[in-house]
């Protein structure tokens, strides 16, 4: 059996017509945006620092101009997802995070995803602890194929987590365009 | 573990401390998951405590007095609608959205000199400028000419001072006993700045002016490191401009000091006080390198530079 290349072809050309639907996945990481959330109540920084900086990431993720670009091409739905949240609990969250923290980096990425046509979706909370890492039960925990990441992989996840993420894009679908991720 | 303050070229020993995996305090972090670009535009990273730069012994002492005393100024500049702190005017990209926010801001560094002083080992303080800008009624000392980077000058609100030897003196102890307020074990590493004056708002020439400023810090130093003997002088100033280096370290602009230059006053630092934070300085007879390298110094943000006619916002 051939060796699949591990990096698509960069001049590759896609027939996007056939397609009911789009997700556009980690291009951007959620980390920031819900730290800077979390830090707003606590005071250690000023709210211009943290505010400033989530809008500073949002404007610079590329997932928001291709979804824009496919939606204005296509007229379909576009989902945009970030990366996993890295499997293991942060340091500036030792006591985790509840879910009005959560819940406001979803909208504030939600908005820049409604103004390029598409939705945000965030990682489904079923694979979530405490509001702020990915359960380590999903991390592979293996080596990278390229063979450049240390043995103790933390962010990237298994087949489990892949299944649960495609059962919230189907659950979406179904919804309707406004529904929320609740898996 | 070690901190550093001071003027811009204390940002290259705060940096290769860092580099070299030395403990060197970061007591007020950024938000790590923010880009690194972006958090060293609000100054994160760039001294132990994000005062910005402190050019004055005025300054210094002014930050440990609201620190261990309380009742820090409360004022602040506009620019335009932007606040901006007189008494570190760059940490904040585009200002403070309000008096408030910078209020509460100036009180979360207090209270981080407060809870970390204890922490540190040496402090690394490098003398920068006597030049100064203070309120005549409260008598503070702002970082930076009023109007340069916010705010109005007003000649009946404010004046220059070029603070001497006495003052520079009385400033650095009065520091010093505010340390050891929070730290009595604390030691004290002073150097002084080799980057020239840009401009001077003295009637003398800029040169007599920086010869006036240098020797003022240097005497300063010395008058401390004599008294003391946890206090110790490292001569980053003489390493750049006395006549054996022949001028050889600045960059073309004859200001700015080339990485050559930082890379030779680093090295000499370290290997001066490798494993020996207390040691008192011995330099060695150090030739400068056969080949010197031309690229730049990594960037260090200078409040001065605004002070040169035409770049001043």
């Amino acid at each position: 059996m051939p060796h699949e290349p591990f990096w698509p072809n960069p001049d590759a050309t896609f027939d996007l017509r056939p397609f009911e639907k789009f997700a556009i996945l980690g291009h951007a990481r959620f980390d920031g945006f819900l730290r800077a959330q979390a830090e707003l109540p606590r005071g250690d920084y000023s709210p211009s620092y943290l505010t400033r900086g989530m809008h500073m990431m949002a404007a610079s993720a590329h997932m928001f101009p291709l979804a824009k670009a496919i939606n204005v091409a296509t007229g379909k739905p576009v989902l945009l997802l970030t990366q996993p949240l890295l499997a293991r609990k942060p340091d500036w969250a030792p006591d985790g995070l509840d879910q009005a923290a959560w819940d406001a980096a979803a909208n504030f990425l939600d908005g820049y995803a409604k103004n390029a046509g598409a939705r945000f979706m965030p990682q489904p909370l079923k694979t979530v602890n405490d509001f702020c890492y990915t359960d380590p039960r999903f991390a592979t925990g293996r080596r990278h194929p390229t063979g450049t990441l240390p043995t103790e992989d933390l962010g990237h996840m298994n087949v489990e987590y892949a299944k649960i993420v495609l059962d919230g894009i189907r659950g979406r679908s179904s919804k309707g365009r406004t529904a929320q991720a609740r898996a | 573990m070690t901190a550093t303050l001071g003027s811009c070229f204390a940002q290259h020993i705060g940096r290769e401390l860092k580099k070299r995996g030395y403990r060197w305090l970061e007591a007020e972090p950024p938000v790590a998951e923010f880009p690194q670009p972006y958090n060293e535009k609000f100054q994160y990273g760039m001294f132990s405590f994000r005062t910005g730069n402190i050019y004055t012994p005025r300054v210094l002492r002014q930050w440990l007095d609201w620190a261990v005393d309380g009742n820090p100024s409360a004022e602040f500049w506009y620019k335009g609608t932007q606040v901006i702190d007189p008494f570190r005017p760059t940490v904040q990209p585009d200002g403070f959205a309000d008096g408030e926010e910078c209020s509460n801001a100036r009180k979360r560094t207090l209270r981080a000199i407060r809870d970390n002083v204890p922490k540190i080992d040496v402090l690394v303080f490098t003398l920068g400028q006597t030049e100064g800008w203070r309120n005549k009624a409260s008598g503070w000392t702002y970082a930076i000419c009023p109007g340069t980077h916010g705010g109005r000058f007003d000649a009946d609100r404010h004046e220059f001072v070029n603070f001497g030897v006495s003052e520079c003196l009385a400033d650095m102890k009065q520091a010093v006993r505010q340390l050891r307020v929070l730290n009595p074990k604390i030691k004290l590493l002073l150097t002084v700045s080799p980057v020239p004056m840009v401009a001077t708002a003295s009637a003398q020439h800029v040169l007599l002016a920086n010869a006036r400023t240098k020797s003022v810090l240097r005497a300063t130093a010395a008058a401390l490191t004599e008294e003391a003997d946890d206090i110790d002088y490292f001569p980053s100033y003489e390493l750049i401009t006395q006549p054996p280096f022949r001028a050889i370290f600045y960059e073309p602009n004859m200001r700015s000091v080339s990485r050559a230059g930082v890379d030779f006053v680093m090295d000499t630092f370290f290997s001066i006080y490798q494993g020996d934070g207390a040691a008192k300085s011995t330099l060695r007879a150090h030739a400068p390198p056969a080949t010197m390298e031309t690229r730049d110094a990594e960037a260090v943000f200078c409040d001065e530079i605004m002070l040169d006619a035409g770049i001043g916002g």
